[in-house]
């Protein structure tokens, strides 16, 4: 069934690159090994549970890739973990990752449809049961037990319409597919 | 045995039937290939208690329509059957049943079909073996413990026919919700793994759901006026049943019955099974597509000033979405059901007729080799192209494209 | 994060490779006792900024029984290279990020239950995806990454066993390899 396309016809800004987007599809539909990307983030240990990362390099398009800067994040656990709080758990940083790509998608979509956001805020919440991964209860698991994410959107569309952007964003998102189903992880020592 | 005729036409379900019926009112010679008998897969890939999801109104092939005493009730599979057959032999059909093809390829002439009773050169080709010859069974399959006994609808029949143990159903389409339905009734344990799927109510307003779909011309949209062609022709089966009681068949029926439901089946750990955390989300598509519709319905309703004999739009609740399980123990499953859709194969047609994915690319019916068409397929042309009702616009279409391209054949033969 | 029953680990320092052990293990028994404190609750507070960038900000948890606020409000942007500005890493190098750390954090960890002390700890996640899935290209493409592989380089006073049973020790009380190699369920809805 197409969606119905009676949403104003003016083009909306969100500020993404959507010429870019349609390029790199119409490339690699074409080249499809084109579409295969490998992402990467480099870590040093600092003390205790405090990690430092960097993120720069990239694989894709066939070649080497980098960002235009490099990023470099902290994460640690707070002092009731007996950590110091250098920076937020790993967990919160998946939650992170969720927003972020959840968001990225909201815009994306908007903006494909006609929609001109205004300003979008989301909550998100992990719930988790910390007899997992203390190794208290072996029937409960180390992560989240749930997710929920609660989105704040001020826009020129009708609820409807901004649920639906909600609902595809879904569909088309790296990181809430790698977070609901299972991914393949495997770790050596080298 | 080696015969010559204007067109070979592959399959003699209600694709190839309706094609045949239009090349005889063009005075064209050809000859229908079934492997079986006319309306080979009704008869044999079908589970007992199937009934369309169309009301029998809404079947309707070139020059014969359902003229029997319930055009609101649904055909079962014997009755489609017992159509098809009679609409075969009425129309005199030029059908070779239990012949088998095994090639087709193209000659300097046209082309030459090689069957498992002799080969046939042909001027064109109709290929209308229909959208559910195959079905398509993912690769977790091979994952699962050889003890659970693995079926697809396609041979499945009935209840009796399962163990007593719990049965993962996976897929939420029409198929896959009907038999999870039907076993959760027969008293077993019922899980039913969801991803994407279309619901509907099976009336609206008093009205059939088809009856409104075709009123406000969904069914008759063109292929060619689709944003995303391929997506409407991935689109799931509708979740709908076809029962004298007329009642719907989503997701709160299926809970209401007692089937357990869990997100999509997205994995295999050791000896349990993994299924999607996003079940909300499919659900909340679901919900907002069909909350669509029924506007794009009571829109036409007014437009047409209908609302004044119409019942109150009586809109489903939204879907009841429990705290599904990510997990379940393969020890306590017996049987997994496929519902994972068909997807048709073609060894016997030449490679660059296919693409990537082995599928017939297709320009509305008109396949890359002139001279070659396909029939029957979801949306080949119209959005009811693979329903009963829909193939006879789509062979009058294609038909009058055929009959074009050989006045060109024989022109440039001369 | 395990805590071996085994009698022949050494008894652990008070403090090792940066981890506060007897603290830790105080933690522990508390959770132990009363099952019901150790229902936790993160959040993350995200702000679009731009096109595909946005902020988090990290700033209160749940946990133990109360409300809690981190030492500081961590913020954390995200963007796309190419399609975005330029404001962040992706989402998904967010993820590989978590997942480093986390594994890190648990080797550090574990190496202090057990009384190993370790010098250096260096890891790289690799995460391999094929757009063609969130492109919309090939509906049969996931979207997220096909796989991940993380490669830790370890230094302590250790043999490679050990320190290879560290790693294996890490990823199975790790809270973030679980939520990637199982499934997690996540809801998202507007606010009423």
């Amino acid at each position: 069934m197409t969606i119905t396309d009676d949403t104003n016809q003016t083009a909306a800004d969100n500020g993404v690159n959507v010429e870019a987007l349609l390029g790199a599809r119409e490339a690699m539909t074409a080249m499809p090994a084109a579409a295969a990307f490998t992402f990467k983030a480099q870590s040093e240990w600092v003390n205790g549970t405090h990690t430092r990362t960097t993120v720069k390099e990239f694989f894709g398009i066939g070649e080497e890739q980098s960002h235009r800067r490099a990023f470099e994040l902290d994460t640690d656990h707070p002092e009731i973990f007996a950590s110091e709080d250098h920076g937020i758990t790993p967990p919160e940083m998946i939650l992170v990752g969720l927003a972020g790509c959840l968001s990225a998608g909201i815009a994306s979509v908007a903006q494909n449809r006609g929609i001109q956001l205004r300003s979008v805020t989301a909550t998100v919440e992990g719930d988790m049961d910390l007899q997992g991964m203390l190794g208290i209860d072996a029937d409960v698991r180390n992560g989240f037990s749930g997710i929920s994410v609660r989105y704040d959107i001020d826009a020129n569309a009708t609820r409807e319409e901004i649920e639906a952007v909600i609902a595809q964003s879904q569909k088309r998102s790296a990181v809430f597919d790698v977070v609901t189903n299972p991914t393949n992880v495997t770790v050596e020592l080298v | 045995m080696h015969t010559s005729t204007t067109v070979t036409v592959i399959g003699a379900g209600q694709a190839g039937l309706a094609m045949s019926r239009c090349l005889t009112e063009r005075s064209i010679d050809h000859v229908v290939l079934e492997r079986g008998e006319v309306a080979n897969s009704w008869r044999t890939e079908r589970w007992d208690s199937l009934r369309l999801l169309t009301p029998n109104w809404m079947t309707r092939l070139p020059a014969h329509r359902y003229e029997g005493d319930d055009p609101d009730g649904y055909m079962t599979a014997d009755e489609v059957v017992a159509f098809l057959a009679g609409y075969g032999e009425g129309i005199d059909a030029p059908v070779r049943t239990h012949t088998e093809v095994r090639s087709v390829v193209t000659t300097g002439t046209g082309f030459r079909t090689t069957t498992t009773t002799g080969t046939i050169d042909s001027a064109a080709v109709v290929v209308a073996t229909g959208a559910c010859s195959t079905p398509h069974v993912p690769a977790l399959a091979d994952e699962l413990p050889t003890r659970i006994r693995q079926l697809t609808p396609i041979d499945y029949r009935n209840p009796d026919a399962l163990g007593d143990g719990r049965v993962l159903v996976v897929g939420a389409s029409a198929s896959g919700a009907q038999i999870a339905d039907e076993l959760s009734r027969s008293g077993r344990q019922v899980t039913l793994a969801v991803g994407d799927h279309v619901r509907l109510p099976r009336t609206y307003r008093g009205m059939d759901i088809h009856w409104w779909m075709d009123a406000v011309g969904i069914l008759d949209e063109r292929y060619d006026e689709m944003e995303d062609i391929r997506r409407a022709r991935r689109l799931p089966s509708l979740q709908l049943v076809g029962t004298p009681e007329k009642r719907s068949l989503d997701l709160n029926a299926l809970q209401a019955s007692g089937v357990d439901l869990v997100g999509r089946f997205a994995g295999v750990s050791g000896r349990t099974a993994q299924f999607s955390g996003s079940f909300a989300n499919y659900c909340a598509a679901a919900d907002l597509k069909l909350g669509r519709l029924l506007d794009l319905i009571d829109a036409h309703a007014a437009e047409f000033g209908l609302d004044a004999w119409l019942g109150e739009p009586d809109r489903p609740s939204r879907t009841t979405v429990p705290v599904t399980p990510t997990t379940l123990g393969l020890d306590s499953v017996e049987t997994v059901i496929w519902a994972t859709g068909f997807r048709p194969e073609y060894p016997w047609l030449e490679d660059d007729l296919l693409d990537r994915k082995g599928q017939i690319v297709h320009d509305g019916g008109v396949m890359a080799r002139p001279g070659m068409y396909v029939l029957g397929l979801p949306f080949t042309r119209r959005r009811k192209s693979s329903f009963l009702d829909g193939v006879g616009p789509d062979a009058h279409d294609l038909s009058h494209h055929l009959a074009l391209h050989l006045d060109e054949f024989a022109a440039a033969a001369s | 994060m395990t805590m071996t029953t085994d009698t022949t680990t050494p008894a652990a320092p008070a403090e090792l490779n940066g981890v506060p052990v007897e603290k830790l293990r105080g933690t522990i028994a508390k959770l132990t006792a009363a099952p019901e404190l150790a229902a936790f609750q993160f959040t993350a507070r995200n702000e679009w900024i731009e096109g595909t960038g946005t902020t988090s900000t990290m700033h209160e948890w749940y946990g133990v029984g109360t409300d809690h606020l981190h030492v500081a409000e961590f913020t954390a942007t995200a963007d796309h290279p190419t399609l975005g500005h330029g404001h962040g890493p992706t989402p998904q190098e967010y993820v590989l990020h978590a997942l480093a750390a986390c594994l890190a954090a648990g080797v550090a960890t574990t190496a202090a239950n057990r009384g190993i002390e370790l010098s250096k700890i260096s890891t790289v996640a690799r995460g391999k995806i094929d757009v063609q899935g969130v492109l919309g290209i090939d509906p049969d493409v996931r979207n997220g990454f096909s796989s991940v592989e993380v490669e830790v380089e370890v230094e302590g006073d250790a043999s490679r066993e050990d320190l290879d049973a560290l790693i294996t020790a890490s990823a199975k009380r790790s809270a973030v390899f679980d939520i990637i190699t199982a499934p997690t369920t996540v809801v998202v809805a507007p606010t009423s």
